[in-house]
């Protein structure tokens, strides 16, 4: 077996010293995978999904990527980060830049590009998310929808190694949210490795190669989106599923 | 007394006063921003001393007298064996006490940026440095302007203190004036009150204009 | 901890920095105090009697005396600067123009002034007013330090409430009228009542700045706490001087004025726990633009 692009072995995390919130998490992705990590509400999947990049710090277990540990801080870990995309679920645009400066901050700041090369290759990118036109505005200018697309973008222009989703649609209205999976789609397809966490069944069962479900802080179960979708092994995942569908 | 009268005895007196209003009124207000910047990065600091003598300094200025705040100055300083001459000694003690504003004004800004933007910001690979220099600096400045420039017309009244010890600006020439019954107490108050409306409703509406300008739409 | 918008949750190395740093932080601190005490005794400012005299009885009611004026003239221009605010707000909300009109005029001009200025300008022309008369002023210094109280007070209050009616939903105006209340019966019977409610906090604030305000009466000789501290070191036999006597005005200044700040914060933070409220004290602080707290403007 190939080596892991991203590993966490025996994670756990406390909240405040009593609140358990991941449970001996154990987790592979390898390069070019795409994993959907699904779960009820404060199931521990967003805490998971914002552990790869230390968002949120773990005290027990390690976390790797592309085979190098997790740094505690500093530079180190801004590196890192830098080579870890992070899509949140209410887009983070910086609100005082405009979209084509949310774009190129990253490539010029943190990896020293030169400022045309990095708007030529902004621009590339807002193209291929479909808001190259709306460049010069800010944020609050643009539906959720594009300025979901645009955090894509600026998360992509660093050229990462994985892309983490964090409910990437939660925060939509409903006709804004399948443009949004489309360009996640295009991803998947393209090769890119992505750890995804939402609901959207439809994604899960066209691009993902293995859904997570998650409970109580801990992985209960992992499968193909086929077999976990229509016969999900474990109890509390037939009942979370039971659940979805009839909403 | 005829207003050409009371302005060839009063004309130079004025100009001096309103340039020293003028000239304290700046100097306290730059005072004022590096102290605020200095008191509300201790406030966000890490290191529990300085968060404490930061809450400190701020609750001593805002609930103590601006007059008690200008004669501890004249006295505790000197005591201290910091003898100044009155100008700096007004200079220092106004910037300190709109410091202390200031840094409340500065906290209330950065505590406006959503964390989120912080986390996009460290995601994307910024460190700490550019983190508070390219993202959560320039968003708290943009949130602060209207307050700010509120401080700037109160620290800008507040000058009025600073005649208490011996500073020879608008006010204090008022009091002499009011004081010379041939000038006329009317005259005197119309004169004064015309000059601090000529500095601070421009000031107004630069500061409006700026926010209007700068402010971020969310 | 709880972190901030600035700092993460700390690695070890940080951990090891905020350390040494509290370590430098308490030196540094240790330090200055150190100085502070060298230079104050070698000044001779800690000599014993120097303070223990603050404590005869005598300097005791001198300086009792002027904090009881402050109080009295800072009780005395609060209630009427309420009242006359709250005219102020009715007539810049109502229909009539000329009223309005006055009422801003009132408004930008008296929040515009020095404080300072305007104590002069009222003791000024009490005196040569009564000058022209030939007779007595018809003020006096304390009513003076009063006036003026209530010219800029009154204007910054009108302020907060015309901003606490505002802040209030709209569907509550509209639901009294569609009952069939007027106008003046919606203000006083639905409007009102619950704005003032919201504003109380935004009030006693105003009140903790003007209690500070009234120390500026020291200018025209009103015979408040910080003129009687400077009084102190001249009053009778005393080792007390004026770094003593400012010291103490000033700690018992800080502990009164704190006391209506710290109340104001009290009472906004019990509000806050009501959305609704809430809201409506975010809107009221939005609209003064006066940054995280209500309480003590400059």
């Amino acid at each position: 077996m190939v080596e892991a692009l991203a590993s966490m072995r025996g994670v756990n995390k406390w909240y405040g010293g009593t609140m358990h919130a991941l449970k001996d998490i154990n987790l592979d992705i390898a390069e070019g995978e795409v994993v959907v990590v699904i779960g009820p509400s404060g199931s521990g999947k967003s805490t998971l999904i914002r552990t790869i990049n230390r968002l949120e710090p773990i005290q027990e277990g390690e976390i790797r990527i592309d085979g190098k540990l997790l740094p505690e801080e500093g530079k180190e870990l801004a590196r890192l980060r830098a080579e870890v995309g992070m899509v949140f679920q209410s887009f983070n645009l910086f609100a005082h830049k405009t979209i084509l400066e949310n774009v190129t901050l990253g490539p010029m700041k943190v990896l020293k590009k030169s400022k045309a090369e990095a708007k030529a290759s902004a621009e590339k990118l807002l193209e291929r998310v479909g808001v190259a036109h709306q460049a010069a505005k800010y944020p609050a200018e643009l539906s959720g929808g594009q300025q979901q697309r645009v955090a894509i973008a600026r998360s992509l222009a660093m050229e990462p190694k994985v892309m983490l989703f964090d409910e990437p649609t939660s925060a939509l209205d409903p006709e804004m949210i399948n443009e949004v999976l489309q360009v996640m789609l295009d991803l998947a397809a393209a090769g890119t490795t992505m750890v995804v966490v939402t609901h959207e069944m439809g994604f899960a069962r066209s691009a993902a190669d293995r859904v997570v479900f998650m409970d109580e802080g801990a992985i209960v179960e992992e499968n193909d989106p086929e077999s976990f979708y229509k016969n999900a092994k474990t109890e509390r995942a037939r009942d979370f599923l039971s659940k979805l569908i009839t909403h | 007394m005829s207003w050409s009268e009371f302005l060839d005895k009063y004309q130079g007196p004025l100009i001096d006063a309103a340039w020293t209003t003028l000239r304290l009124a700046f100097v306290s207000f730059g005072i004022a921003l590096v102290v605020g910047i200095i008191v509300v990065s201790f406030r966000v600091s890490p290191i529990p001393p300085l968060v404490r003598v930061a809450t400190w300094f701020v609750a001593f200025f805002r609930n103590t007298p601006l007059l008690v705040v200008f004669f501890l100055a004249l006295f505790g300083l000197g005591d201290l064996g910091l003898v100044y001459d009155f100008f700096p000694t007004a200079a220092v003690a106004l910037g300190l006490y709109t410091g202390a504003y200031m840094a409340e004004v500065l906290r209330s800004g950065i505590n406006a940026v959503p964390q989120g933007q912080a986390e996009a910001g460290r995601s994307i690979g910024l460190g700490f440095i550019q983190l508070m220099r390219l993202i959560v600096i320039p968003q708290a400045v943009r949130t602060v302007i209207g307050p700010i420039g509120n401080l700037f017309v109160a620290n800008f009244k507040n000058t009025a203190v600073a005649s208490t010890i011996s500073v020879l600006e608008l006010t204090g020439q008022s009091q002499r004036m009011f004081n010379d019954a041939a000038a006329g107490v009317w005259r005197v108050l119309i004169v004064i009150t015309a000059i601090y409306l000529l500095f601070l409703f421009p000031a107004g509406y630069v500061f409006r204009w700026l926010d209007a300008r700068f402010s971020i739409k969310r | 901890m709880t972190a901030n918008v600035l700092i993460e949750e700390l690695g070890p190395r940080g951990q090891r920095r905020v350390r040494i740093g509290t370590i430098v932080a308490l030196l540094a601190g240790a330090l200055a105090l150190i100085w502070m005490y060298v230079q104050l005794s070698n000044n001779g400012q800690l000599e014993g009697a120097r303070w223990t005299d603050l404590f005869d009885s005598g300097t005791l009611r001198f300086l009792g005396e002027g904090l009881l004026a402050t109080i009295q003239a800072a009780i005395v221009a609060g209630i009427i600067a309420i009242v006359v605010g709250f005219a102020l707000a009715l007539m810049n909300l109502s229909n009539s123009r000329i009223a309005s009109a006055l009422a801003v005029g009132w408004v930008e001009l008296f929040r515009a002034l020095p404080l300072l200025l305007m104590i002069f300008g009222v003791f000024f022309i009490d005196t040569s007013l009564a000058r022209g008369r030939g007779g007595d002023a018809v003020l006096g210094v304390f009513w003076s330090v009063v006036v003026a109280l209530v010219l800029y007070n009154s204007a910054v209050l009108s302020e907060i409430f015309r901003a606490g009616v505002r802040s209030l939903d709209r569907g509550q105006t509209e639901a009294a009228q569609s009952v069939g209340m007027t106008y003046w019966q919606t203000m006083f019977i639905v409007v009102l009542p619950q704005a003032v409610r919201r504003m109380v906090p935004a009030i006693v604030a105003q009140m903790a700045t003007l209690t500070k305000d009234v120390s500026l009466g020291f200018v025209i000789g009103y015979e408040e706490f910080v003129r009687r501290g400077a009084g102190t070191p001249n009053f009778g036999d005393t080792e007390v001087t004026n770094f003593q006597a400012y010291v103490s005005v000033g700690l018992v200044y800080f502990i009164l004025v704190w006391a209506m700040a710290k109340l104001a914060d009290w009472m906004e933070s019990r509000q806050r726990r009501t959305p609704q409220v809430a809201a409506a004290t975010e809107e009221i602080e939005s609209e003064l633009a006066l940054g995280d707290s209500l309480a003590a403007g400059p």
